[in-house]
């Protein structure tokens, strides 16, 4: 006979913002697999709406504490595309930077105090830490280098003030970022024990064929630009993102759910930029990626985690790389000016691109704002998942079913506070 | 004897009513020589950070649940008089979750009982901490701080200026 259970999950832990996980198993089939997303609406898009074309990366930073510059960065470059105007030299040098602070600080929190503990069987970081108090220790220094560098380029580390269209308000001193570069020195030692720690974690068996979807540049692994690129061979500039992407209204959410028009889900994040991009990525890098077995491609979702702490290192590098070669610009920021027009931008956020379009009038009034974020183009994509952990898991009791299936959510970090970005809150019990 | 390096750390948010009360006592002992106060509203794992090289600890943050409003509570967290060292007795472990019930309940950031935890266990705690949670009466949106509270905000700044008076500090 057909048994039929139902596991749910009312409030996940271990990832930003308030989500539920349900699932419907009916004898040997899952027959509903679904992340609610029941975070209210942040209203934000609303919000900039008759604000100043300057004021949005100060209003979209508020979006996310974790990931604030993403926010800003997408603002800026959207803007200044909109006003016909291009931030080249050491200002987009210091961006990059910037964006290399909020990657650590995001991926090691993800590492140590939310994902490691599935993988080794703590409840949560704090019981990790008895055993593995080395390793939570690494976790948090590296955010703390994160910050940081927040903290240095942005004013402050949650929220940066020091981020406007046109590039900055203050430039950091020489002996600021000197002080960073000691830091990220060590950092990049722990970043690399970290990946080596995280090498050795029991990883499930479990592959699938994603469309990955992230920037590709011609000469960098991405963070501020690029074109918008698939594995299944799309390749468009950020202002095509409509014409390929589409955001749906489903009931279970308060988050808008992305699809590819003509395809369906799609993943974003570390997998889908690693998977893309893996040729960008320094010789370093790429050698330890081999070394822990990543290789130049890698499918499992569980294996994110070291997929995030390469990242990590490769932030490292690259926020040294740009600290050595930095010359102090004549002036912290360019002059801008409003004119009328249409701005897109897509960065990548520590959870995968952030595409932001805005339209402002002459005097630079914002008239419309619409901002799509990393997870709510994830969210297809993770039920998907869910879908299929669960049918390959079908014989474990519930309890371990239901750890399986969160541990899979927490894969792909969902930021969920960041994706609740819709009015229509409806939920379905 | 030397100065101890003291830090007074106020919990909460000011756009919240009485959650503001927190950085409304550390704004009150901002300035005393021998000590720095910072505030905090969100993620409790940045305390790790914000009291690493602190000798002499106070957290000043905003209760619920556990009496009248404007009542006083204080929590030794560790110190030679700390009941139980980081496990305070039963009375003041109830407080300690009351007082974090606020932030624990979202999945943003570490509340303040989970950073506790982990700066136990990592061996990160001052060698002194001591919590001041203040009953609010009002917790809503863009409300100024209640009358009562504002008093008691008043009060636990005074309380703490003695205690650090008696270390020699102030």
């Amino acid at each position: 006979m057909a048994t039929s259970r139902t596991i749910r999950v009312d409030a996940i832990a271990r990832v930003e913002g308030e989500g539920a996980l349900e699932l419907q198993i009916d004898g040997e089939r899952v027959t509903l697999a679904r992340l609610s997303i029941f975070e209210p609406p942040r209203l934000f898009e609303a919000l900039l709406r008759g604000r100043d074309y300057c004021e949005a990366p100060d209003i979209t930073a508020r979006i996310c504490g974790i990931c604030p510059i993403a926010y800003q960065m997408g603002a800026v470059h959207a803007m200044e595309r909109a006003i016909g105007l291009q931030v080249d030299g050491q200002l987009r040098a210091l961006r990059r930077l910037i964006y290399c602070g909020e990657w650590i600080e995001s991926h090691a929190l993800h590492i140590v105090m939310l994902h490691a503990p599935d993988f080794l069987g703590y409840a949560d970081a704090m019981q990790m830490a008895r055993d593995h108090g080395e390793m939570v220790r690494a976790g948090l220094s590296l955010k703390r280098v994160g910050n940081e560098i927040m903290r240095v380029l942005g004013g402050r580390e949650i929220h940066p003030i020091n981020v406007r269209v046109g590039g900055f308000y203050r430039l950091p001193d020489r002996s600021e970022l000197t002080a960073l570069a000691l830091q990220l020195e060590q950092a990049r030692r722990q970043a690399q024990r970290l990946l080596e720690w995280a090498a050795g974690f029991p990883f499930p068996d479990f592959e699938r064929d994603y469309e990955f979807v992230a920037l590709r540049h011609p000469a960098e692994y991405p963070l501020n630009e690029g074109r918008i690129v698939s594995s299944a061979g799309l390749d468009i500039d950020v202002t095509q993102f409509d014409s390929e992407f589409e955001e749906r209204q489903v009931a279970h959410s308060s988050a808008l759910q992305a699809v590819l028009r003509r395809r369906g889900s799609y993943l974003v994040g570390p997998l889908a930029r690693y998977n893309l991009n893996f040729d960008r990525l320094p010789a370093d890098v790429q050698g330890l990626a081999r070394e822990v077995g990543v290789g130049s491609g890698c499918r499992n979702p569980y294996r994110s985690i070291l997929v995030r702490a390469l990242e990590i290192v490769y932030a490292c590098g690259e926020a040294l790389r740009l600290i050595a070669a930095y010359q102090p610009p004549d002036a912290p920021a360019v002059p801008v000016g409003p004119r009328a027009g249409t701005g897109h931008a897509c960065t990548e956020a520590p959870r995968g691109i952030c595409h932001h379009r805005y339209e402002i009038d002459a005097d630079g009034t914002i008239l419309s704002a619409r901002i799509v974020p990393p997870t709510s183009q994830n969210q297809l994509t993770i039920e998907e998942d869910l879908r299929e952990v669960a049918a390959r898991a079908l014989t474990l009791p519930d309890e371990r079913l239901r750890e399986r299936c969160e541990q899979a959510i927490r894969n792909h970090d969902p930021c969920i506070s960041c994706a609740a970005h819709f009015l229509r809150l409806t939920v379905r019990h | 004897m030397a100065a101890e390096a003291c830090l007074v750390i106020g919990l909460g948010n000011a756009a919240r009513a009485d959650d503001g009360v927190g950085p409304l006592v550390a704004s009150l002992l901002a300035g005393l020589a021998g000590v720095r106060s910072l505030c905090r509203d969100a993620d409790a794992l940045a305390l790790l950070d914000d009291w690493a090289g602190s000798d002499l600890v106070f957290i000043v943050d905003a209760a619920a649940g556990a009496g009248p409003p404007g009542s006083i509570h204080r929590v030794q967290l560790s110190g030679p008089h700390a009941p139980g060292s980081m496990h305070p007795a039963s009375t003041g472990h109830a407080r300690v979750a009351a007082v974090a019930a606020a932030t624990a309940s979202s999945t943003h950031g570490l509340g303040l009982p989970q950073a506790l935890a982990l700066a136990h266990t990592l061996d990160r705690l001052p060698r002194r901490l001591i919590l001041y949670a203040i009953e609010g009466a009002s917790f809503d949106y863009g409300a100024p701080l209640s009358t009562v509270v504002r008093a008691a905000a008043q009060r636990t700044a005074e309380r703490i200026r003695r205690e650090l008076r008696a270390v020699g500090v102030h």
